[in-house]
Parts: structure tokens; sequence; C-alpha cells
């Protein structure tokens, strides 16, 4: 039965954002842009661009998946929806998962496109290794937006809302970003699965412990 | 208890005293760690007798002080010996040389090597900085607590104040 | 606790921590054996690593209090929280200034990415986090629940950080720190730094007396002028009534 109110809640969501499509739009178009201003700051065809290719996608991420989880809570906001849903018979944890499973699969969907424009860029052959570079993506991704979830709807309460996401988000998602990073980075190069394997345990452990967070506090954020 | 300024700057003076007491002292002790193998490259493990000579330069042939320690443990080729415990130490300011002999012969001792005596001097600066640091953060924040605590003092006292002239 | 007992207490915290402390500089300085490469400057360690004792300790008083407030919500556990945050930022900031101006002459550099100072450095950026959040809240309840939210967050993070950090370091190792981390130590050193160890937590918690109490007062001032402002509204309107 849970599961059939967090669907419902993802599907309003999702059809939502399809009849504009303006998040996911503006996610792709960023990450884009931003790879390329990298690609700027590099001398051409150098190598170290290669070298630091894990950290360049990281970071372009990361910055367009701020911006779509900030919209996520924001668009409510601002069209009074947020009022509407917590009227309905919801438990507050259900919104949460919604929001987070909302916020994953548009990650993963700019994502799923812009990685394929990396690799062109940055001339890296991603193919070799996709099963371990998606799978390091995914929990990834996934821990980002767990988090993420629960600051955007901490900040949205804010005064200064768009500033205040990223200066919550970024001390907390440290662990991911080093351990993210560093086991991309054994993906591309083609390291063992024990040394990507090393990373990931990291990064699965702080999904766990931040979704049982997020989960137990969602409720005190969304009180009114 | 409120903070005034006069508590603040009596202990910053009591500190400040504490620290350059602490600077025209001369090391009386000096605690040496050191290590020891034999010709062979092996670590050296047992008990020898060393004899330590402080020299003021590095080819000095005089030694300025000197001590032996019987019957000191090396294990796996390391040993530790506080120095300045039978003849006493007086080392100031400079820097000092330090090299020991041993005497079962086939064990290889170390080149001399620079010990500090009361420290080398630019060092102690970033010492002092820290310290001073530390202590003047600590103040402020001390400072600020007091001031804060005096203005929310008056501010209470005047509105109770208030409050009473409203009952009555 | 009647005003009486609390001033008694408050005094008699402040006479221990100055006493604590005048023996503590003389043991740093005077009894502590001097180390042998690094010199009169590793005597920062007796300051550097309680300093970053209390830091921790602080956050760890921070995530209890707002497990508590969650629980509980009784604000006393928010006051606490706000303060021992305010005071952990401070000494975690003494911990990044004391760590380079260690690592300048012994290792040659301002800093470096050794486990502590990046862990002590995110730790920073987390709770000033938790600090600008308090700032930027509006309404006091409100303010509780959220700083109380991030507050979890930020204390459950930190093992993960320092177990990244440590997995991080693996691949590039920095230089190792002779008998700098307290691996071997002198047992008098090891005596003064417990000492040192004592002093600074008597430290933290005289500064959350005074911090609590001035949080405390700033709260009965909001009390003291809303009940004045609802009593001078029914005076006036008894007045317009007559």
């Amino acid at each position: 039965m849970m599961f059939g109110k967090t669907g419902a809640l993802f599907w309003k969501d999702m059809v939502a954002e399809w009849r504009s499509k303006e998040t996911l739009f503006s996610m792709l178009v960023f990450s884009l842009m931003m790879s390329v201003v990298f690609n700027f700051s590099f001398p051409p065809g150098s190598d170290f661009i290669r070298e630091a290719a894990a950290g360049i996608l990281w970071m372009t991420f990361l910055f367009a998946g701020l911006l779509g989880i900030g919209r996520s809570f924001t668009r409510e906001i601002d069209k009074g929806c947020l009022t509407g849903i917590m009227l309905a018979p919801v438990e507050r944890s259900t919104i949460y998962i919604s929001k987070l499973l909302i916020n994953f699969v548009f990650i993963m969907l700019v994502e799923a496109i812009s990685l394929p424009l990396f690799a062109i860029f940055f001339k890296l052959d991603l193919l070799q290794n996709i099963f371990a570079i998606a799978f390091v993506f995914t929990i990834s991704i996934l821990g980002f937006c767990i988090i993420g979830t629960l600051f955007a709807a901490i900040s949205v309460n804010v005064r200064t809302r768009e500033i205040m996401l990223p200066i919550l988000q970024f001390p907390i998602s440290v662990p991911l970003i080093i351990c993210g990073v560093q086991a991309t980075r054994a993906a591309i190069e083609g390291q063992e699965w024990a040394v990507i394997w090393g990373w990931s345990k990291i990064i699965i452990a702080f999904d766990i412990i931040f979704f049982i967070v997020g989960y137990l506090t969602f409720e005190f954020i969304i009180e009114e | 208890m409120t903070i005034k300024p006069q508590h603040a700057v009596l202990t910053l003076l009591v500190l400040l005293l504490s620290i350059s007491a602490g600077y025209s002292q001369t090391a009386r002790y000096y605690h040496f760690e050191g290590a020891l193998s034999k010709k062979d490259n092996a670590p050296f493990s047992g008990t020898v007798d060393l004899e330590f000579k402080i020299y003021k330069t590095p080819r000095a042939e005089q030694a300025e002080w000197r001590e032996t320690h019987r019957a000191v443990a090396v294990e796996n080729g390391k040993f530790s010996v506080m120095l300045g415990s039978h003849t006493p130490l007086k080392l100031s300011f400079y820097e000092y040389y330090l090299d020991f002999t041993v005497s079962p012969e086939d064990v290889v001792t170390p080149p001399r090597r620079m010990i500090v005596g009361s420290g080398y001097n630019y060092r102690l600066w970033f010492l002092f900085a820290a310290y001073t640091i530390v202590w003047l953060a600590i103040f402020c924040y001390v400072l600020i607590l007091g001031k804060k605590q005096r203005k929310i003092s008056t501010e209470l006292n005047a509105l109770r104040h208030e409050a009473q002239e409203i009952s009555a | 606790m009647p005003d009486k007992t609390r001033s008694v207490w408050a005094f008699l915290t402040g006479a221990a921590v100055f006493c604590a402390m005048l023996v503590n500089l003389y043991l740093i300085f005077q009894f502590a054996p001097t180390e042998n490469s690094m010199g009169h400057v590793q005597r920062i360690f007796y300051f550097h690593v309680p300093s970053a004792w209390v830091a921790f300790l602080s956050f760890f008083v921070v995530f209890v209090c707002s497990v508590m407030y969650l629980i509980k919500r009784d604000r006393k556990y928010d006051i606490i929280a706000s303060s021992s945050s305010e005071i952990g930022v401070i000494f975690a900031t003494l911990v990044l200034i004391t760590g380079p101006i260690w690592a300048r002459p012994v290792w040659n550099t301002w800093w470096e990415w050794s486990p502590r100072l990046t862990l002590f450095l995110v730790l920073w950026f987390i709770y000033l986090a938790y600090l600008m959040l308090r700032n930027f809240v509006d309404g006091e309840e409100r303010r509780a629940r959220f700083s109380a939210v991030f507050g979890i967050a930020g204390f459950m993070n930190v093992p993960l950080v320092y177990m990244s950090i440590r997995l991080w370091r693996d691949i590039h190792p920095s230089p190792v720190i002779a008998g700098g981390e307290g691996s071997g130590l002198h047992p008098d050193m090891r005596a003064v730094f417990f000492f040192s160890l004592f002093t600074f937590t008597l430290l933290y918690f005289w500064l959350l007396g005074l911090r609590i109490k001035i949080e405390k007062g700033q709260i009965s001032i909001l009390d003291i002028k809303r009940a004045l402002s609802l009593k001078r509204e029914e005076l006036t309107e008894g007045k317009v009534e007559i």
C-alpha cells in the first residue's frame, strides 16, 4: 500500500515534469555547458584532462544535480502544491521517498544523456567498463539524492534559499565525492573490481545510513 | 559571576609571565631516543653502556658535557635515555651537537647529530604564535560573552522595572 | 537551580578552569620534556590535540541534543545545541590555525592533506553550515527543528568522512610524522597531554555554561517583552472600553 501512495506521488511529479520538461532540459544544458567550459580551462589536447576526467564528470553532475534537486521543492512552493500534499492522507516519509525517486530518475536521465557526450569530448573509452561505471554512478547519485532531498526540504524554508542548499549539501557530500570520484576513476581506468568495491562499500554505507536518517527526520521538516 | 575586563587583563598578564618564565629557563633534562645497528645493518638487541657527549659545533673536539649511561636496554635497535639524570645539563638557547659511543665494537654509532637546547630561535616563534592565537581567541570570546551578558542583564532589569510599573 | 547556587557553581567552575590552566601552562612549558626531532615546537601538540578533542566533544553534544530535541521537543536541548556548536566552531578554527603553524616548521609546508587536518576542515564546514542555517531560519521552533535534523546528519557523517579520507590518503601517502601523533609518547609527555585534555574539557564546560546563560537571558527578554506588550494591550483596551 505504501508503494501505491509513493507511486502515485512519484507519477504526479513525473507527469508534471514531462509536460514542461523545464527541469530536465535546464539540467542537461547546464551539465553540457560545464563540460565545455572545463575543457577550455585546460590546454587543448592535454593529457591532464583525461586524468582528471572523473573529477570533472563529477563536478558537472554535482552542480547540475543540485539545480534539479533544488527545483523539486521550490516548484511545489511556488505553485502552492506543498500544502495540498500535506493535507493528503500520506505519511511524510512517503513524500520523502517519492521526491527522492523523482530526483534520482531525473539526474540519472541527464547523466545517461551527458555521459556519451563527455566520452566524446574528453576522448574517453567508457564502453569497456560500462557496467562498473554505471554501478558507481548509480549508487553515488542515489546517495546524493538521499541527502539532497532532505536538505532541499530544509533550504526551501530558509531566507537565502538558493545558496543554502549547496552550503548544506557539499560538506555532507564529502564522503560521496571522495569515494565517488576515486571509484569512477578506477572504473574508467579499468582497475580490478576489488579496488572499485573498496570505494563503493563506503558509498553504500553512506546511502543506507543517510536514507535511515532522512526517512526518520523528514517529517520534522515538513511540519506546519 | 560576570566577567569583568579587569579579570581578563589580570589573567592575560599571568599567562604572559608564565611563558616568559618558561623561556628564560634552561633545559635540565633531554629525552633522547636513539637507534643502534650492527655493522651488517641488522638491528641490535641487548644491553650496552653508552657515553654521551655534547659539543658546541659539528666538528668540535672538546665536549661541553658528557654523561655515561650504563646498562641501557636496547630493543630491536631502539633505546631511550634521559640525558641530564647523572650530570646536570644546562642547554640554553642555541643548537648543540650530540654523539655517543658504545662499548661493543661491532655496533655502528650514528654520526653526530644536531639537537635542540631551548629550541631553534625561529621555530620558537611558531610556538609562540600558536600559543598566543589560542589564548587571544579564548580571551576575546570570553570578553564578548561577558559584554553580551552585561547588556542582557541591564535590559532584563529595565524590563522587570517596566513590568512592575505596569502592574502597579 | 536557584540563582544563588547557580552563581556559586559558575564561580567555582571558573576558578577551577583558571587554576587548571595555570598548572597546565607550567606543565607544558616547564615540565614536559623536549621532543627529539621537532624541538620545542612540538609543544603545540599539547593544545592542538586537546582543541580537536573539545571540538569533537562539542559536536557530539550538538548531536545528542539534536536527537533529544526531536524526541522531547524541550527548548533547553536547542539552547545547549546552539551554544555547543558555537564553541565547537571556535575550537575547530583553532585546530585549523595551530595545525598549519605546527606543520610549517616541521614539514616545511603550511598545509598538508593529513587525515586529521582534512577531517577538521570538513567538520568546520559542516558546523559552519549549521551556524548559518540557525542564522537564516526565522521562527524559533522551526529553527530548532531544522538545526536538529542537520545536526544529526552532520555528526552521522563524521565516521564516513574519516574513512573516505583515510582510504584517499592511502593512494597519496603523506609524510610520516615522527612521533607527532602520540605514537610512543614518553610517559611524562603522556601525563602532560592528559592533563591538558582535562583542562580543555573543563574550559569547554565553563564556556558552555556562560554561553547557555546568555541564550537563556535572550529568551527571557523576548518572553518578557511579549508578556509586556500583551499586558499593555489589555490595559489600553480596558481604558478604551471605559
